[in-house]
């Protein structure tokens, strides 16, 4: 019998499968019909202070190769949050991740201390999402492209909670080694990578952009080779563990993106091509390829394409 | 790999025919065909002004009938023959082909899943009986059209204007009384839904809803469209009415653009 077990900076998680945030994670029980499809640990909609409408459609596009967002950060603010958490926390014993952001490290500290009421096993940092715009976040820059804004953030944050903190990093950035060392070195207990790649589509049909925010964000099979790529880097920069993300669909992917060196593995884009049950199906796969390939454990396989 | 998913990237849909139905109802007939059935629903994208769910009138050609009630409806109606929207689907479930005699209850545009159900339903050689529900007369349509796919109509207005005065809902149980239906299928207000499927259950008749949400993605992946963990873009918006019933949100609230609960 094969062993998907694996651990995420102490929490024991059943199989490496984790939901990667903005998927079905607006509501606890969304986040509990994914828990029971088979993913070990869910991670929720990033939510900030005040919460957003996000932008106008379209938001989404999608085919069969990648998926392009720009859904602009949606959520109901942190005390509609706390409440979906701390009612999925009762329903289920599935791990849960908090994924927070804002426009400050300050802010970022306030949306970390008042998440942690509500008790998530873990905390995200979402530092990279590309072009966020809109009321309070006039200025907004990117904070995963620089070491120096990263390392503010995670330093205030870890101040702010003792949940272990992990930091998602985006792929659009030429040395993502150097900004997970930033990360570590603040004082981070994980990292998460990768959020999506800088995208667009423009419709030849009417000669115009389609998302109403123009760029977006590209998710899915077309950006695993950038994911492998990112993980394998870090892998290489960092001791903490690595939540690898970006185009994971078959449970081959998955084990891929262990061996580059992930501990756990985000899957959000597969929901789409392959429905909720993508878990199951991905969770089954890499079983069958690691009984035919004879590995006994999830642990023996994490970061073995280094060596 | 298992292909469930609908690619949605809008393709050019030209307008090729427009019929007026009341003060605010239009019905686009397109020179393009969206291969679909009743109660499944396609995105429309204006450029430049949004893209929203509309119900499938008609797979061959596309067909959608919409009110013009605010910025996007409003923009649409504005559009003339020969004039181009993007389009992209169809998303979402349908209703079911298994009754010999079924119920259709619709309200506001609920009414266009539901011909588009008895038009098929016709050549399966499933009877129809439709009840459409409104406020006042000026806002009855389709009544000729369910009457063209064979289907006794009845009506019911909160004023009485026309037809029976009262509810849809009403209206239903009293013709529950007369008459065996096999199931009942419903589109339209969400209280009025909600205690439709509370009959159905009491009447121990199988009824489908089609449930609606505020849409971004379509494809059952954003989360905007929760009912209680059920994404109504793509596990409704046809439902059996047990689902919906057994959550928390169901005729209690619903959710705007940035996911927070709106009570009914
Ligand atoms: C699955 C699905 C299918 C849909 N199918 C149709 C359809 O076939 N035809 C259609 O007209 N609309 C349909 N809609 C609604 C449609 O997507 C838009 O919400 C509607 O066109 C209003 O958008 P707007 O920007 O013009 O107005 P908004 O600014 O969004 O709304 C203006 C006001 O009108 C009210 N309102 C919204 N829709 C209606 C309506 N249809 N009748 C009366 N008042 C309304 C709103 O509550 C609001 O108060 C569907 C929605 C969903 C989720
Ligand atoms: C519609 C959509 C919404 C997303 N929202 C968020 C978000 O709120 N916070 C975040 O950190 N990442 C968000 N992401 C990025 C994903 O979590 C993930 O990093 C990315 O999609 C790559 O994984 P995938 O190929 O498995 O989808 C979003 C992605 C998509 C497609
Ligand atoms: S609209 Fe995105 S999940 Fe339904």
């Amino acid at each position: 019998m094969v062993n998907l077990q694996t651990q995420l900076a102490g929490c024991k998680m059943a199989s490496p499968l984790v939901l990667a945030s903005g998927f079905l994670g607006l509501d606890w029980a969304s986040l509990d019909r994914v828990a029971k499809s088979g993913a070990a640990a869910v991670t929720t909609k990033s939510c900030n202070l005040e919460g957003r409408d996000g932008y106008s459609n379209p938001t989404v596009l999608a085919n069969e190769n990648y998926m392009l967002n720009a859904i602009g950060l949606a959520n109901a603010g942190i005390e509609h949050e706390i409440d979906e958490i701390s009612t999925f926390k009762k329903k289920s014993q599935a791990v849960i991740i908090g994924s927070i952001f804002e426009s400050s490290p300050e802010k970022f500290a306030e949306v970390a201390k008042r998440i942690s009421t509500a008790k998530p096993h873990l905390i995200e940092l979402d530092l990279s999402c590309p072009h966020l715009g809109g009321k309070g976040f006039e200025n907004y820059k990117d904070f995963a492209s620089d070491p120096k804004s990263i390392s503010e953030v995670v330093k205030a944050t870890k101040k702010a909670t003792k949940i272990p903190i992990f930091a998602k990093l985006s792929p659009n950035v030429p040395n993502i080694g150097e900004l997970a060392k930033a990360a570590e070195s603040a004082g981070a207990n994980g990292i998460t990578a990768i959020n999506t790649a800088g995208g667009m589509l423009i419709s030849a049909d009417f000669q115009k952009p389609i998302l109403s925010n123009k760029y977006g964000g590209l998710s899915g099979p077309a950006i695993k080779p950038i994911a492998l790529k990112s993980v394998y880097q870090i892998y290489e920069s960092v001791k903490i563990p690595i939540i690898g993300t970006g185009g994971v669909a078959t449970g081959e992917d998955a084990i891929e993106m262990l061996l580059a060196g992930a501990a756990a593995v985000g899957i959000g884009t597969a929901t789409y091509h392959r429905g909720i049950e993508a878990f199951k199906l991905i969770e089954s796969e890499m079983q069958h390829w690691m009984e035919k390939n004879k590995s006994g454990s999830v642990k023996e396989l994490i970061g073995k394409a280094h060596e | 790999m298992d292909k469930k998913f609908t690619v949605k990237i809008p393709k050019a849909f030209t307008i090729s025919r427009i019929e007026v139905e009341n003060y605010r109802v239009k019905t686009f007939y397109f020179t393009e065909s969206l291969p679909s059935q009743p109660g499944q629903f396609a995105m429309v994208w204006l450029p430049g002004v949004d893209e929203k769910p509309m119900s499938i009138n008609s797979a061959f050609p596309f067909s959608i009938s919409f009110a013009a009630v605010g910025t996007f409806s409003k923009a649409l109606s504005n559009l003339n023959v020969g004039d181009k929207v993007g389009v992209s689907g169809p998303f979402g479930t349908f209703f079911p082909y298994k009754g010999k005699k079924v119920l259709l209850v619709g309200g506001g545009y609920g009414v266009v899943p539901l011909r588009f159900f008895a038009e098929e339903a016709r050549r399966k050689g499933i009877v129809c009986e439709a009840i459409i529900g409104a406020k006042n007369k000026k806002d009855i349509i389709f009544d000729k059209r369910f009457e063209k796919e064979g289907c006794k109509v009845h009506i019911a207005t909160d004023d009485g204007s026309i037809g029976f005065k009262g509810t849809a809902v009403a209206l239903a149980e009293k013709l529950l009384k007369e008459e065996k239906f096999d199931e009942i299928f419903s589109c339209g207000p969400e209280m009025m839904m909600f205690h439709l499927s509370k009959l159905g259950k009491k009447l121990k008749i199988p009824t489908y809803v089609s449930a609606e949400r505020y849409m971004k993605c379509a494809i059952g992946i954003c989360g905007a469209c929760t009912l209680g963990g059920q994404m109504c873009c793509r596990d409704g918006t046809v439902m059996v009415s047990d689902i919906p019933l057994a959550t928390e949100d169901f005729g209690k609230f619903q959710r705007d653009k940035s996911g927070k609960k709106v009570k009914y």
